[in-house]
């Protein structure tokens, strides 16, 4: 299954970008071979809307999980609506990240964190 | 990019009053304090005056007159509420939204209302006319009648970005185009409209239609410079623009040169002085001060009075 995780950089040894909304890189790793891309939100420059943007970017590319550290009110609202569970880290790398979602130790975001932007 | 000089401002199309927008560009350059000054020396010539507060995100004009109670008037704009059974998640009015207050999750698609600016294009676009209308609240709409004077403001609803939408419902109802109950046109003849600091959409859409432009500026440079900006915004609409400087003091050549640069005239100066600002405080407007303020805004009516004799 595809799991999106952002990340500072563009490989699986980069660190987690905790935030969702303008994360500045997505991996797109395949939980089944550990292969991977990497998705270039663009969403750094969005006034409004960015984490709307990047969660409709990652929904298009075929995610079932999302691994950031935090997530804004309007872009869970989308992955809610997709049933797309987001799963939360405190830092550390996206192949750390991965591996503790493996081992099934972390907390799914149960509710959107972050204020968003009106 | 020259506004057109004030002496080419049109008598006002048959039928309706002179309406004239007060604008600045910068805040706090005294808008407010000489669109109700200049309202009351309206009213103080025999005129029946309508003065709208279109500062919808802080109106404040009202703190100037003594009104008594006002009636409100809620106002509603578009927001597409979506047929789940109807949509087919093509995701058309996803593409076309540039607020990205729409969002397809899946084949579902889900409405921001607060990032709607009610422009109804999701609706026109979409195929199988899943889009209908719903509202949602963006402000209310005051309104007093003391007299000659009808005042009315805007307030938006906070956490509301549709100040636009408000200010041309407010504009509706001076011109008496409004539906609701609030649309009846106060019998008037000069209408005065208090526009929003800035030069972006509100302020636009508050100085829009408006037979005359004056700025409020005052002789700084920031003063120059946002009100270089608003003059800009002005030509755009082909609007006739006059200056008032503010503040007036030894430093107003700063805005003589811009002003003679873009050919517009400086019809009035209001001295700076330590006795306006504790009026103010006092929630007292400067034309009740006496010379030279009451004599400034007596003269500026019969000024306005001019260009459409």
């Amino acid at each position: 299954m595809l799991i999106g995780i952002s990340i500072r950089g563009d490989h699986l040894d980069a660190p987690v970008d905790l935030r969702l909304g303008r994360a500045q890189m997505f991996l797109l790793v395949d939980s089944d071979t550990e292969q991977f891309k990497t998705l270039d939100p663009g969403a750094g420059q969005i006034q409004h809307g960015a984490g709307i943007q990047t969660a409709q970017m990652l929904l298009k590319a075929g995610v079932k999980a999302v691994i950031s550290g935090d997530c804004g009110p309007k872009a869970f609202q989308v992955f809610q609506a997709a049933q797309v569970p987001l799963y939360s880290v405190t830092g550390g790398t996206a192949r750390e990240a991965l591996a503790a979602w493996r081992r099934q130790e972390l907390p799914v975001i149960g509710q959107p964190g972050g204020m968003g932007h009106a | 990019m020259n506004p057109a000089p004030a002496h080419q401002a049109a008598r006002p199309a048959t039928g309706h009053p002179p309406w004239i927008a007060i604008a600045s560009g910068k805040g706090g350059t005294g808008k407010t304090s000489v669109a109700v000054s200049l309202a009351l020396a309206a009213v103080q010539a025999g005129k029946r005056v309508q003065l709208i507060d279109a500062d919808v995100e802080g109106p404040n004009a009202h703190h100037f007159l003594d009104l008594g109670a006002s009636a409100e008037t809620t106002i509603r704009s578009m927001l597409p509420v979506i047929a789940p059974e109807t949509c087919t998640g093509c995701g058309a009015c996803v593409e076309f939204c540039t607020f990205h207050a729409l969002a397809a999750a899946g084949n579902k698609v889900i409405v921001f209302p607060d990032l709607c600016h009610a422009c109804e294009g999701c609706r026109e676009v979409c195929p199988v006319g899943a889009i209908t209308d719903g509202a949602q609240e963006i402000g209310v709409i005051r309104h007093w009648q003391r007299g000659p004077l009808s005042v009315c403001q805007g307030a938006l609803q906070i956490g509301q970005v549709l100040s636009p939408a408000l200010i041309r419902a407010l504009h509706r109802r001076g011109r008496g185009e409004a539906e609701d109950s609030a649309g009846r046109p106060p019998d008037v003849d000069l209408t005065i409209v208090d526009a929003p600091p800035g030069t972006a959409c509100a302020m636009m859409a508050a100085i829009r239609g408006a037979d005359h432009l004056l700025l409020v500026t005052e002789p700084t440079p920031f003063g120059r410079h946002d009100l270089d900006l608003a003059m800009q915004a002005a030509a755009t609409l082909r609007l006739p623009v006059e200056v008032i400087i503010n503040r007036s003091n030894d430093h107003d050549r700063v805005i003589e040169d811009l002003c003679r640069a873009r050919a517009v005239p400086i019809v009035a100066r209001l001295p700076e002085s330590r006795q306006v600002a504790e009026a103010y405080a006092e929630g007292r407007p400067m034309g009740s001060l006496g010379p030279p303020w009451a004599t400034t805004f007596t003269n500026l009516v019969t000024h306005l009075e001019g260009l459409w004799a």
